[in-house]
């Protein structure tokens, strides 16, 4: 995964990554989001998040453990405590042991716990687009898309 | 449950967006195909659209508040930070792949405003059967969904976006948005 980080930097020099969350904090909003019956955060994305907590990248938007004050665009970047919470007050079953981790222009990024599947799902009606295996697969897809 | 346009003229009103001009779409037989095309060239469109409207739009663009930085990364078919393209129809809506169905808009707070105000019908209207789905919502036979004229939505009270919450930033975003209304608005 660092390499992945360093190599991303190098693609894109107007990457935002944010300082890396600690392993504590992500053990606690893991653990968290799972007593709310979504799954808890995926192994990738955890190593992910021990590099840096969430990533902003074009309208590429992912999560993480702590929110983040944007001063200079005058707003917080929300952890995926505040994103899931809109599944957590309708109780959407489709969502049990599922994981709203950001978005990529219409579509967003779920994992699946059930199917250990990441998936792009449109984000009006969260239909599934396509599913990858891992964090590394997904990345790819997006990034190739975004060059 | 059916609402009519004022149920939900009021309910972009108070989610902070009175000066948004909402119109009522119907759903759409797609083939999937299509709807898969649309969404797999969305993110090519969006570079071309950027940098149209940094030719021929760059005075909207500074009407509504976009950092200088952000308009120079448009030029080059970058999406800025807090900065999104919406969709005016949905695709399922009949809304097609061109220029004249986009608008740029900042994220936070406008365009989650837009997304909380569309949720908002989808639930409605699947609150009742939820449980059933394994694969997304169903979705509305009718949406009612935003329709700026421009390319670049600008808010009624610009240089004021606020991070979320209850800040003065957004309160004075309300009051603008209020003051916008009542004096007629578009």
């Amino acid at each position: 995964m660092n390499e992945f980080i360093l190599n991303l930097k190098k693609s894109f020099d107007d990457v935002c990554l944010f300082p890396h969350a600690s392993i504590d904090k992500i053990d606690f909003i893991s653990t968290m989001l799972k007593n709310d019956s979504f799954a808890s955060i995926p192994n990738d994305y955890y190593e992910f998040l021990i590099i840096s907590d969430g990533i902003i990248l074009h309208s590429l938007e992912l999560y993480g453990v702590e929110k983040h004050n944007r001063e200079s665009e005058n707003y917080h970047f929300p952890n995926l405590v505040d994103a899931n919470d809109i599944f957590k007050k309708e109780k959407n079953p489709f969502m049990l042991n599922m994981i709203l981790l950001g978005y990529w222009g219409l579509f967003a990024i779920i994992y699946d716990n059930n199917n250990k599947l990441y998936k792009l799902v449109d984000r009006k009606f969260f239909k599934t687009f396509i599913s990858f295996k891992s964090l590394y697969e997904i990345f790819n897809h997006i990034l190739n898309n975004i060059r | 449950m059916l609402l009519d346009e004022n149920y939900y003229r009021d309910l972009i009103s108070k989610l902070g967006l009175p000066e948004m001009p909402i119109v009522k779409v119907e759903k759409q037989d797609m083939p999937q195909t299509t709807l898969q095309k649309f969404y797999n060239d969305f993110n090519y469109i969006t570079k071309k659209l950027l940098q149209f409207v940094f030719y021929n739009n760059i005075q909207d663009l500074i009407s509504a508040d976009f950092s200088n930085d952000a308009i120079m990364k448009m030029k080059n078919g970058i999406l800025p930070e807090n900065i999104d393209i919406c969709l005016k129809k949905p695709f399922e809506y009949g809304g097609e792949l061109d220029f004249s169905n986009l608008f740029l808009i900042k994220k936070r707070p406008f365009k989650t405003i837009i997304d909380q105000f569309i949720d908002e019908q989808v639930l409605n209207f699947n609150r009742e059967k939820i449980s059933s789905f394994s694969n997304g919502y169903e979705l509305p036979n009718v949406l009612f969904v935003p329709s700026p004229k421009g390319i670049v939505f600008l808010p009624a009270l610009k240089g004021f976006v606020g991070p979320g919450g209850n800040t003065s930033a957004d309160i004075m975003t309300e009051i603008g948005s209020s003051m916008f209304v009542k004096s007629g608005g578009f």
